[in-house]
């Protein structure tokens, strides 16, 4: 009966086929973005006799890898979108807690240098009292130092992660176009049988990509997965990869643009495009948060010096000589220098200019308005150097908060998003455990088919022999 | 639905994480007692917060400045009640040397007594505070306001006696948000300058009991109604003195009543509900466990296990 055995053969390679797959999925089972394959199996074509279809055994027709585009796709957009929010939480944390800080925020030190401004008005004659103001004077500016060693410190990491991040990108989209390389010499009965393997690791890469930017892509008739970025900016495009480069600003060299270098030149892309992943979130929070706190305590600094200066110049020291500038003159620095800058410019104590115009030690007219300006509403008479502040330590809070909440819910959108993909494409050990039971029977039976196919051979070979 | 195992993983350790970082918020709190650690936890809040501790350190600074307010006018009030003891008894003096019997010998003893009152008042009128500075010379505190002596005063220069050398300055202490309260007296309106004034009059009576043409009538009238009239101006002085440490008193009461409305709002703002925490604290904890059980219990789960 070679039917017989033909099919009992067919049946073992079916069975071998399951298991081999079978095992390749439990040898899987923790490998990122990994789908699990399925080894698909058809009847043979019939034999055709007198008395009808005698079948033929089995034959493996493909191994399918469980994969749902739309599914993988909704992943793709849920960790472009949790990566942006994550990033942008982490980014801002240092932030929020420097700001309130009790010994590291403006709030206390601005605090303690009106105190000794009080102490003066209270005893415009004590040199201690004296002292002790441009004492506390130097740790105002000493803090306003810190605050910008710190802000500075936070754009450094900042623009370090920009560039990090731009080199990740890179790598991913050569590793993608290497990978559509290898696809298509690879593949070549055609996209119908596909290298599973590869495109999962193809897949994985793009969502790694999108991790750090927002990127859009196509997979093409031959199989080419092309990749977009910003408004249909090409990043991969067959087996050829365009790289992102990080380029000095003009008006600001310290801070890094993020430009496409193509066959016809850098294409600066706005950052309004790289809304979102990691990129997007370093970018957002660099102009978004960054330049204005940076700025705003700028500001602060900057009125702080120029309406206490104004005043103090109003002013008679203990000598009888006009006022000088208390703090150095911030006139001519930009807002984004001004806390560096920030210095007591006194140094004798008989220099402060407590009194007024009529002069005397014990006059103390002018250190009363000096002292007042702690209330004064010296922004553009709506606000206080205090509420100011408070202002921008809102801003920030609230950011933080916002850009958490939406992390937690990007959080969880990626999570459900996975979740989906994974009850399509996840390895289940214990499917696959049955699984292997099955084949091992299935192959134990061919055996066993194979096996009596021989005996039955043997009784014709006896006869024979008789 | 289907379900792969690193899903199965995967899920049981994000609810571990999620728990975990709630608990150790929680710790966080009952720790710290604040309810705000940051101001990402309750922005609003937390802006409201730095206002009103900013308004509380200002409180506290007119709090302080009230202190240094209180300081002066009791120094103050406490030379202008000596002054006053002085001037009426320079007023008995005066009475008793109209005495009619009385001799030059009398009169000249009387003068040596009101040489020495002089030069006190003199000391009363140089007051000096802590700091060494002198209580009564305007803004210039650094210079004695009534330099010279009696004896100079009385002999070598008969027409203008002590002159006073400070200015017309008031010092004002910030003692509220919209009080700048005055806390020096310039000494030209208490003791007078070159002239008049209680020491030209002291002068006038000491060089007309030791002139030997002393008028029982007329010159001690004369030193009589001066004193009375000196004793009026420091009396009025410390009425207004007194009024103003009255003023303090009350402003004193009122920013300790704002102090601790601000501390009350500070703490509804910040503080941690203790029994709302500790009951949060003890329910995560809980979750937390579960979570943790489910997980090994979950992942224990394999039907390789059954497989030998």
């Amino acid at each position: 009966m070679p039917g017989m055995l033909g099919a009992g053969l067919s049946a073992l390679n079916a069975a071998n086929a399951g298991l081999i797959t079978t095992s390749h999925n439990i040898s899987n089972a923790n490998t990122a973005g990994y789908s699990r394959q399925t080894a698909l199996y058809a009847s043979n074509f019939p034999q055709l006799s007198g008395s009808g279809f005698f079948g033929q055994g089995v034959q493996i027709q493909n191994v399918r890898r469980e994969y749902d585009q739309f599914l993988n796709q909704n992943v793709l957009s849920a960790a472009t979108r949790h990566q942006y929010s994550a990033t942008y939480r982490d980014a801002v944390a240092p932030l929020d807690n420097l700001l309130s800080d009790e010994n590291a925020g403006l709030s206390s030190a601005l605090a303690a240098f009106f105190r000794g401004v009080n102490d003066v008005a209270n005893n415009p004659a004590s040199i201690p009292a004296r002292q002790a103001m441009i004492s506390l004077g130097d740790s105002l500016a000493s803090r306003f130092n810190a605050m910008d060693t710190q802000l500075r410190e936070l754009r450094e990491q900042t623009e370090g992660q920009i560039a990090s991040s731009v080199a990740l990108i890179n790598g991913y989209a050569t590793r993608i176009a290497e990978l559509n390389a290898q696809l298509m010499r690879s593949e070549t009965a055609g996209p119908s049988i596909q290298a599973n393997d590869l495109r999962d690791q193809r897949e994985q890469l793009l969502y790694e990509l999108g991790e750090l930017v927002n990127v859009s892509s196509q997979e093409d008739a031959q199989g080419m997965l092309n990749v977009f970025v910003g408004s249909g900016q090409s990043l991969v495009l067959g087996t050829s990869a365009n790289a992102f480069k990080v380029v000095p600003d003009g008006v600001d060299p310290a801070r890094g643009i993020i430009a496409l270098q193509t066959r016809a030149g850098d294409v600066t892309l706005p950052e309004s495009l790289l809304n979102g992943g990691r990129l997007g979130a370093l970018l957002g929070f660099r102009s978004e948060v960054l330049d204005r706190v940076q700025n705003e305590l700028g500001g602060i600094a900057k009125e702080v010096s120029r309406s206490f200066n104004e005043q103090h110049r109003l002013g008679l020291d203990l000598q009888g000589n006009a006022g000088g500038d208390f703090f150095r003159d911030l006139g001519a620095v930009s807002a984004r220098d001004a806390m560096a800058a920030f210095a007591v410019a006194l140094t004798d104590p008989q220099a402060i200019a407590a009194a007024d115009g009529s002069g005397g030690a014990g006059n103390n007219e002018n250190a009363l308005v000096l002292a007042g300006l702690q209330t004064e509403k010296v922004f553009g008479g709506t606000a206080t150097f205090q509420s100011t502040y408070a202002q921008l330590v809102t801003f920030v809070g609230n950011k933080s908060r916002e850009v958490q909440v939406s992390a937690r819910a990007h959080e969880s959108q990626l999570q459900q998003a996975k979740s989906a993909r994974e009850s399509l494409s996840g390895v289940n050990l214990d499917e696959e455990a049955a699984n292997l039971i099955r084949f091992q029977q299935a192959y134990q039976a061919a055996a066993r088919v194979m096996s009596l196919s021989g005996t039955l051979f043997d009784e014709v070979l006896s006869i024979a022999r008789r | 639905m289907r379900v792969s195992t690193s899903m199965l993983f995967g899920m049981g350790r994000e609810a571990i994480q999620r728990q975990s970082a709630e608990f150790a918020n929680t710790q966080l709190q009952l720790a710290s007692g604040k309810r705000i650690l940051k101001p990402s936890d309750d922005p609003v809040a937390a802006a409201r917060a730095l206002e009103v501790s900013h308004s509380k350190g200002v409180n506290l600074q007119y709090r302080e400045n009230q202190g240094y307010a209180q300081d002066a006018l009791r120094r103050v009030d406490g030379v202008l009640a000596s002054a006053s003891e002085l001037i009426t008894y320079v007023r008995s003096r005066a009475v008793e040397a109209g005495n009619p019997t009385y001799t030059q010998a009398e009169r000249t003893a009387i003068a040596a007594d009101l040489r020495a009152q002089y030069e006190q008042l003199r000391g009363l009128a140089n007051t000096r505070d802590a700091e060494g500075n002198y209580l009564f010379a305007g803004f210039g505190i650094d210079a004695e306001p009534f330099p010279g002596d009696i004896a100079s005063d009385v002999a070598t220069n008969p027409t203008g006696p002590t002159s006073y050398a400070g200015d017309g300055g008031i010092r004002r202490l910030q003692v509220s948000a919209s009080r700048e309260m005055p806390v020096g007296t310039p000494g030209d309106r208490i003791f007078g300058t070159a002239g008049a004034g209680v020491f030209e009059d002291m002068r006038t009576l000491i060089v007309r009991l030791e002139s030997g043409t002393y008028d029982t009538a007329v010159d001690s009238g004369n030193a009589i109604s001066a004193m009375d009239a000196a004793l009026d101006v420091a009396l009025t002085e410390r009425a207004s003195v007194g009024s103003r440490l009255v003023e303090l008193d009350a402003l004193d009461y009122a920013s300790g009543d704002y102090d601790l409305q601000y501390a009350e709002t500070l703490s509804r703002l910040q503080d941690l509900d203790y029994a709302e925490g500790i009951s949060r604290f003890t329910q995560q904890q809980t979750l937390l466990e579960a979570a943790q059980q489910s997980y090994v219990r979950v992942t224990g789960l394999s039907l390789f296990n059954f497989l030998r």
